[in-house]
Order: structure tokens, then sequence, then C-alpha cells
């Protein structure tokens, strides 16, 4: 793959730029994991928008310092709040895990909705929990490998999607303390959809309520602002009546 | 106080007042373009025929319009007034099927009257009580002899189970075939295809016994007996299954009166 690169872009691999930035990501993902933790905290303190400026990090700025320069200052400004017990929401009602993506053309409504309810996501466990695991910068291409079997993605989208796997939601929901999960089933994506029956049954074995929203990601009439508001304050009346 | 739940549907608005011993009165209205009038028009008519003269009411509201009532306390979701309707009349339902005007409803409830889970029916009218009022124009039967004729069917004609437009021009073409597809079989068809998305739905939150019906569309004897055999046992009905939803905010309001809320 290297040989085909240097002949396509005619440029020579740069193996010590390369180092450097697999550091940088071995160094990012122990702050996803730090502030994963803060994340545990009652009341938790990350925002819902969060969730897509942790994603937008890792896509589009894996390993870059200035990447790396905001997770530190996320973490502290996150590591504040837990010392504080300020959480994002206040009062914090109803702790929620995301599963899947919510539509973008709502985060800002799903803030909204947030303090408005008292909701939280406290955990995205199919995007933002990274497996335990370093990458070595003396080895970068084996460590490039490496970081595709640790991004949280990698059984519930790309398979195998084994007992492994629930056990790891079953987990998350019990270490983050999760009240329900929302499951985001977009029409965009329909062979990750097919686990939407998987893990509503094994939260339910957990007594962890689910509720599924068939949305898209960025088309907005497929389910509108006002039958997804609908859907979730059902879902939390189901929630506070427990 | 009182307590009175309200539920303003896109076709009907109902209320209920409940007293100790059970539903004190209530009230089926045609719903208004206003969904103030129409709740004030339903209290009211509630209110006359429980022989009450003051307005002292605890109301909660729920429905398509729930969030309109400036009258009421507090605004519930329909699934959870269902739940809690139904559990006051009959504790041992398990699912609740209701069946409305503009969509359909399945609610899995627990020995708490508690909502446990749902699945609806939104997106588009079939399976719904205005697609049978769409039938019943198209084959210009009314839809109580509709509900009377299918007991006759010797055989369900075939009509789509997924689509309103699908079932409407394949009704047309039952009617229009030569020779014509009896009307007793269209109809038991067309009750098929109802029953079957409701079906569909329940089982996709599991079948626990006891389940009910309840709204407008539970009222329809014909339309209830192809529930029950497709289901393999018999289904609850309560006496006035529109108003279970009313009921159930009622409940709640009785609930928040109790608990001091007031």
């Amino acid at each position: 793959m290297v040989s085909f690169l240097e002949e396509k872009s005619g440029r020579k691999m740069d193996w010590d730029k390369l180092s450097e930035i697999v550091a940088g990501m071995d160094r990012q993902m122990e702050l996803f994991r730090e502030i994963n933790e803060l994340r545990k905290a009652v009341p938790s303190p990350f925002h819902v928008r969060g969730f897509l400026q942790l994603l937008t990090t890792d896509y589009l700025c894996p390993g870059q310092p200035e990447a790396i320069e905001f997770l530190e200052t996320l973490r502290d400004e996150l590591a504040e709040m837990v010392r504080e017990g300020r959480g994002a929401v206040s009062p914090e009602r109803f702790r929620l895990m995301t599963l899947f993506i919510p539509p973008m053309y709502l985060i800002g409504f799903l803030g909204k909705i947030g303090q408005e309810y008292g909701a939280v996501s406290v955990a995205e466990p199919l995007f933002t929990r990274w497996a335990e695991g370093r990458l070595d910068p003396h080895k970068p291409l084996e460590s490039v490998a490496r970081k595709a079997s640790l991004i949280p993605e990698r059984y519930t989208m790309y398979g195998p999607l084994g007992d492994r796997v629930l056990k790891d939601l079953v987990d998350c929901a019990e270490q983050y303390k999760v009240d329900g999960a929302v499951y985001w089933a977009f029409i965009g994506c329909r062979h990750t959809c097919a686990t939407v029956r998987l893990f509503k049954d094994i939260l339910n074995e957990i007594d962890v309520p689910m509720l599924t929203v068939d949305c898209d990601i960025v088309d907005p009439t497929i389910s509108s602002e006002e039958e997804i508001r609908e859907k979730l304050e059902r879902f939390f009346e189901l929630l506070e009546d427990r | 106080m009182k307590a009175l739940g309200i539920d303003l549907g896109s076709l009907t608005t109902k209320a209920v007042i409940l007293g100790d011993n059970g539903i004190l009165a209530s009230s089926i209205r045609p719903s208004d373009d206003e969904a103030g009038a129409s709740a004030r028009a339903a209290i009211q008519e509630a209110s006359n025929k429980a022989g009450l003269t003051d307005d002292d009411f605890y109301i909660v509201s729920t429905g398509v319009g729930g969030k309109l009532v400036s009258l009421s306390r507090q605004q519930k979701a329909i699934t959870t007034c269902l739940a809690r309707g139904i559990s006051f009349l009959c504790p041992s339902v398990r699912l609740a099927i209701d069946m409305s005007a503009e969509s359909s409803t399945v609610v899995k409830v627990n020995e708490r009257g508690r909502v446990n889970d749902w699945a609806n029916h939104d997106k588009c009218a079939a399976g719904t009580g205005i697609f049978l009022q769409q039938m019943s124009r198209l084959m210009q039967v009314p839809l109580a002899e509709m509900s009377e004729l299918s007991f006759q069917a010797k055989a369900r004609a075939d009509v789509s189970s997924t689509c309103a437009v699908f079932a409407e021009s394949e009704v047309i073409s039952h009617v229009h075939r030569e020779p014509p597809t009896p009307k007793e079989d269209i109809v038991a068809g067309i009750y098929f295809s109802v029953v079957s998305r409701i079906v569909s739905l329940c089982k996709r939150l599991g079948i626990e016994r006891d389940v009910a019906a309840t709204g407008g569309v539970a009222l329809n004897r014909g339309l209830v007996h192809i529930l029950e055999e497709e289901m393999g046992f018999a289904v609850l009905v309560p006496e006035a299954p529109q108003l279970v939803a009313a009921l159930g905010a009622a409940v709640i309001a009785r609930e928040n009166i109790e608990r001091g809320s007031v």
C-alpha cells in the first residue's frame, strides 16, 4: 500500500510524521477514556453536543496537536464540574444511553429538551467507548491497524457481533447508571439497525427500557422535530413512572 | 376538588369525572377547531351529567390536542393515560391495543398500571378509524352495518395492509370486478388488513394476556372478532372503550390530588 501511495502521490512516506501522529492518536485515546470516566459522575457533566465534538475530533483530526489541546481543555473543564458537583443539566432526572447517532439537525433541540426534562446522555457505547489498549509510535503501521480494533464501532458496525459486544453494552449501562436508552435507527444505515432488537432485548434483561426512533441523520422529512419530541416525552414519562 | 381527565382527539373530545366509587360522569363530543372550546364543552357536558354546580376540578389532559388545553394542570402522554385507564378498569390487562381515529397504539402495561413499552403506527392512515370511515364511504355501507356484514363473510378478500391508498384501490377493484366480490368478504378483508398491522405491533412488543382493545374502533364488533381470531383468544373490550385514555388522565388527576399537588 505504501509503494502504491508513493507512486500515485509522487511523495515519499514520512515515517517520522506517521510515528508522531500515532503518538498523538495514542494520547487522544487516553483522553477519550479519561473523559468517559468523568461522565460516570452523578450528575454527569457532559452536554449532548459534546458527543459530536468527540466524533469529529477523532474522524477529522486524529493525532493532531489542536485535537489534543481541545480534549485536554475539555477534560479539565469536565473534571472541574465533577469536583463542584455540577451537571450538564440541572436537576439531572434521566441518565440516557445513546445508541447510534442522533440526527445532526436535532442536536440543538436535544440540548433544549434535555434541559427541559433533566435528561443527559451519559454514554454512547457504539461511538465513544474505546477498548483498552495502547498504540506504539515505534510501530506506526501496526498501530494504525491496531486502532481499528479499538474503535467503538468495530463490532457493532463491522462485526462480528457476539456475546462480548452485548456484555459490553450491559456493563456500560451498569457502570454509567443508565435509566434508559435511545436508539436512533436511521434509515441510511440499515445494516447497523439490525441490532435494534438485540440491544432492546439485552437491555430489557437488566430492566433498562429502550426507545427506538426511526429517523435519518440529515433528512428532517423522515421524522420531524415534533414527532421526535412526542416520542421522547412519552419515554420520559415512562421512565418517571418506574 | 374532583379529578377530571380530558382526551382531546382529532375527531372527538372525551371527558371523565372520577367520583369516590368510579366514574361519576363522562362525555364524548365532536372536537371543535379550537381546542379550548372543545375541552370546555366536554367538561360542561360531563359536569351537567354529574349534577355538579361548581367547577372545582383538577384537570389532566391528553391526546393530540392535550397540550392546547389551557384549563389543564398537567398534560400527559396518551400511552401513560391508556395504561392507567385500562388498569383501573381491568387490572389483569398487560397489553392494551388502542385503535383511534388517526393512529393505532399498543401499550405494554405492568401490574402497577404503568407503561413498560409501546409501539404505534402514526405515519399512515391504514389501520385507523379514518381508514375505516373511508372504506365505509367507498362501499356505501354505514360503519355499523359493515361490522354486522363481516360476520357473514365466507372468505376474506385480499386487501393491502401496508398502505391505505393501495387498500382503497383494491377495494374499488373488488367492488367493480365481474362478478363483484361479495361485500361481506370485502369487509372481512378490510378488517383483516387492519388487524394484521395491529397484530404485528403486538408481536413486536410481545403478546401477554390479558389483552384489551380501546379507542373508538374497539366498538366495531366485527373487527374485534377478527382480532380475536388472529390472537387466538378473547380480547377484553371495556364498556366505553373511547373513554379509557380520558379515564386514565382522571386517575392521574386523582393521584395528584391525593399527593397534595394542588
